[in-house]
């Protein structure tokens, strides 16, 4: 029997992973997807090779490309940009980091208080959660991020906004600033030579603003895994879990498994209460299924997949909030084409934001050009001109929201994808029953029947609606303010990118799931810790470094409560992922 | 009338009827860009094989039969006599083609479901377009015209609904709307991607370009090739290298 099963290697799980481990703990961390332990032989920085949602290799589907992507019914205009492998989505993430509003957490007594999502806030205070947003800072680590063009002219416009720069973590009014990004920052010759034989490391560190963040980082090339530039988990948490003994006193390395998909979890009755005791998983490369029981089960697989693993395990929900409650951020994208360079396909994804606490945030977007060909003709809004399905609204942008099609896009590419800059609309939106995972009546697969994901597009609340035009309107002034000769509000169909908050953690036992420590409120021994168990959507901020603070809370109180453990955030100082000794048993075991 | 011939001939009419659709979201120099009143002197969809992406993009989706494909086209078959489907043994109308393939036990794409729903759709907003140039009524319609079709798929009436719901299995009914939906927002975002995505350049095999990808000319995007970073970097705003906690 292990001592904790972590059910997916994404954002929250491989935290999980690497804290326990440094205490010592025997821990079984599951990976549905591939492990690129070689990511420069694998990857690359073709669109179509990494992001076809068919066969790209960070599609959400098996590590064999030829077989399917896992299907999820979408029973309307949408579209899942998720991807399955070691590290989950911060594979293709942009590493921004800032921390979440603290107007979503319980305790919050501002003059702004009652602009935020109240009735499901967090179950605990802000200040509880900073020692942990402290750590993942130190760890990851997160750093202030370096301009190119792009944000020079990003910065040209929030200027104009009549917002301060701000110059702190925390985030406590409207503001703008370079990004917190978990992304080494460029040393040597990184940012400053196009030459490739310049730009390998130790010649370069750090980011080499190659912008191919959406393919996977593999910068510098011939850098050990844990100083490759962006800190997806696989390049920071995992690691650190796969040689936890060489660098904690205590460490025990973890097991990993890739291509093993959780297909049920165990339970059984003890002391008069139902109790997780183990998982199946089934190997996607041979069908063969496993079991392995353990003392404590921990759900990471996402906002899709854990409400999927526990409904087809016939787990308890009482409430019927299994699944319920999903926050998208509600995005939508505000577009400028201008006739000076913005370099918009270079650098990091994003270095630049505002934020508008009570509102949400914008924040800069860099695209290669299929998916700016993808974000430029994504919407609910139809065709302008043409029609708008009720909706193509007008504001601070040119005529009504909507997609550019035939002559306009053609003209917008022509300008250049370089000439192009995108602000994205990150909003705070509300936590919604009707927003929720079910299962789906399409016909199972081989991991069992498939989920449904419907958002409510239409029918979301007064707040969440007035915030993204709010928001929208910021984008297009930003946007003029720097110069935009044309500004296109696009109003995207629902993007689940960030997701959050379908197996929430609450106040009330009578919208959640999770208690306030992330542990299952009918079922013992059982905790989540991924976007799924967030209590709502952190107020529009980028949500992974709030899993991750949260996550490593959850190990905290795990260990707690049932290894008989102390406490160690804040006592501890934290080892930093680009640790020497983890880049020297990487090397030595050959991992 | 043979099968083989008939698979045959409505691959050939999917195909037309997908080069209607992603010529409207990204029109180039050929004919059916032409047709439709909106070209571009620059290569667009077709130059860039978007119907094989569009295909690919329904029919990979699940694998097949997709539930609702059967449905769709029993519903629709009756609808569809008015166009005609050239099979080598002469021409035929299309609810009789329809007719012998939905009797067979062929596997019914969902690409060639949606495609004779695009046309079904076509019909309505022009009747004339039942004959014509092209294979597809889709394909010889205006602009104007193809935005109409697209809109009734994005938000299908409900008596369209009822229409594929009368043949669609009762577990199943729930999803059609959305479903439709789904696929009417596809019909834009592939085309789009296909023709600004280096698909047709790459080598997965080897990891290398084939060749310079036409998509990169017309984004202005990587005008040198694939390079491992840029010089880029135009230092810290205002200085500034950290923040205070």
């Amino acid at each position: 029997m292990r001592d904790v099963i972590i059910v997916g290697a994404g954002a929250g799980g491989p935290v999980v992973a690497a804290e326990l481990a440094s205490r010592g703990l025997d821990v079984l961390l599951l990976e549905a997807g591939a492990h690129a332990t070689r990511p420069g032989d694998v990857w690359s920085h073709f669109e179509d090779d990494a992001n076809n949602p068919l066969t790209g290799y960070f599609r959400f589907g098996p590590a064999e490309r030829s077989e399917r992507a896992w299907f999820r019914e979408l029973p309307q205009n949408s579209f899942v940009w998720q991807s399955a492998g070691v590290g989950g989505t911060t594979l293709h993430y942009y590493g921004n980091c800032p921390r979440p509003y603290p107007g979503a957490f319980a305790g919050y007594d501002r003059p702004d208080k009652n602009a935020y999502d109240t009735a499901h806030l967090f179950p605990f205070t802000y200040r509880e959660l900073v020692p942990y947003l402290e750590r993942l800072e130190a760890v990851l680590p997160v750093q202030t991020a370096a301009m190119g063009t792009k944000e020079v002219v990003f910065f040209s416009g929030a200027e104009k906004l009549g917002i301060p720069l701000q110059k702190t973590k925390d985030t406590v009014g409207f503001a703008y600033r370079p990004q917190e990004n978990a992304i080494l920052q460029p040393g040597g010759n990184a940012g400053l030579t196009t030459d490739s034989a310049k730009l390998r490391y130790p010649h370069a560190t750090g980011c080499t603003m190659c912008g191919h963040c959406f393919q996977g980082c593999v910068q510098p090339i011939g850098a050990p895994r844990n100083l490759l530039a962006k800190r997806s988990t696989a390049n920071s948490y995992v690691p650190m879990a796969l040689t936890a003994d060489a660098w904690s006193a205590h460490g025990r390395a973890i097991t990993l498994i890739p291509d093993a998909y959780a297909v049920r979890v165990h339970t059984e009755r003890s002391g008069g209460e139902p109790v997780a005791t183990g998982v199946t998983w089934r190997l996607t490369r041979t069908g063969e299924y496993q079991r392995e029981d353990a003392r404590v089960i921990v759900l990471a697989g996402g906002c899709t997949e854990n409400p999927r693993l526990w409904l087809n395990s016939g787990l308890p929900n009482p409430n019927d909030w299994v699944g319920r409650g999903c926050t998208d951020h509600d995005f939508d994208a505000v577009v400028g084409l201008f006739d000076r360079d913005t370099e918009a396909s270079k650098g990091p994804g994003s270095s630049a934001r505002c934020d508008f606490p009570g509102h949400g945030g914008l924040e800069l977007v860099g695209l290669p050009p299929g998916l700016q060909g993808f974000a430029l003709t994504f919407s609910d809004s139809g065709v302008p001109g043409h029609y708008t399905n009720g909706r193509g609204a007008r504001g601070a942008w040119d005529g009504p929201a909507g997609r550019l099609v035939g002559a306009e896009l053609k003209e917008a590419f022509r300008n250049g994808i370089n000439r192009m800059l995108m602000v994205g609309i990150n909003t705070d939106d509300d936590v919604e029953p009707g927003n929720r995972v079910t299962m789906s009546a399409f016909p199972a697969d081989e991991n069992g029947p498939v989920p449904r994901i419907r958002i409510r597009r239409r029918e979301r609340s007064r707040r969440t609606r007035a915030n993204r035009e709010f928001l929208a309107g910021k984008a297009a002034e930003l946007l003029r303010g720097a110069g935009a000769t044309k500004v296109y509000r696009i109003d995207w169909a629902p993007i689940l990118l960030h997701v959050q908050s379908s197996m929430r953690m609450g106040r009330s036992a009578d919208d959640s799931v999770l208690d306030e420590n992330a542990e299952a409120r009918w079922l013992k021994r059982l905790f989540i810790a991924d976007n799924s168990a967030l209590p709502n959507s952190v107020g529009g901020a980028n949500p992974t470094i709030t899993t991750q603070a949260l996550a490593t809370r959850t190990a905290e109180k795990i260990f707690e409560k049932y290894f008989q453990g102390d406490p160690w955030i804040g006592s501890e100082s934290p080892v930093v992922s680009t640790d020497p000794r983890i880049s020297q048993a990487l090397m030595d075991r050959d991992l | 009338m043979d099968i083989r011939e008939i698979v045959a001939a409505l691959g050939e009419l999917t195909r037309d009827t997908f080069n209607g659709s992603a010529v409207f979201v990204a029109p180039g120099p050929d004919a059916y860009s032409v047709a439709q009143g909106v070209a571009d002197w620059q290569p667009g969809a077709m130059e860039a094989q978007a119907p094989d992406y569009i295909m690919l993009g329904i029919d990979f989706s699940l694998r097949p039969p997709h539930p609702l494909a059967r449905p769709i086209a029993t519903s629709l078959g009756l609808a569809l006599g008015e166009v005609e489907l050239p099979l080598p043994s002469g021409a035929v109308p299309l609810d009789r083609a329809l007719a012998v393939l939905l009797d067979s036990d062929e596997v019914i794409p969902l690409s060639l479901a949606i495609a004779l729903l695009v046309n079904f759709l076509a019909m309505q907003v022009s009747p004339a377009s039942a004959r014509g140039s092209f294979l597809a009524p889709f394909a010889r319609l205006t602009f104007a015209e193809k935005a109409g079709v697209l809109e009734r798929l994005e938000d299908p009436a409900p008596e369209l609904v009822a229409r594929i719901a009368a043949q669609t299995p009762e577990p199943l009914r729930p999803a059609i709307a959305g479903q439709l939906a789904y696929v009417g927002g596809m019909l834009f975002v592939l085309p789009a991607i296909a023709t600004y995505i280096d698909w047709l350049a790459f080598d997965r095999q080897t990891k290398t370009m084939l060749k310079h990808p036409t998509s990169w000319l017309l984004a202005g995007f990587q005008p040198d090739g694939p390079v491992e970073g840029w010089d880029d970097h135009q230092g810290y705003y205002q200085d500034r290298q950290s923040v205070s906690y």
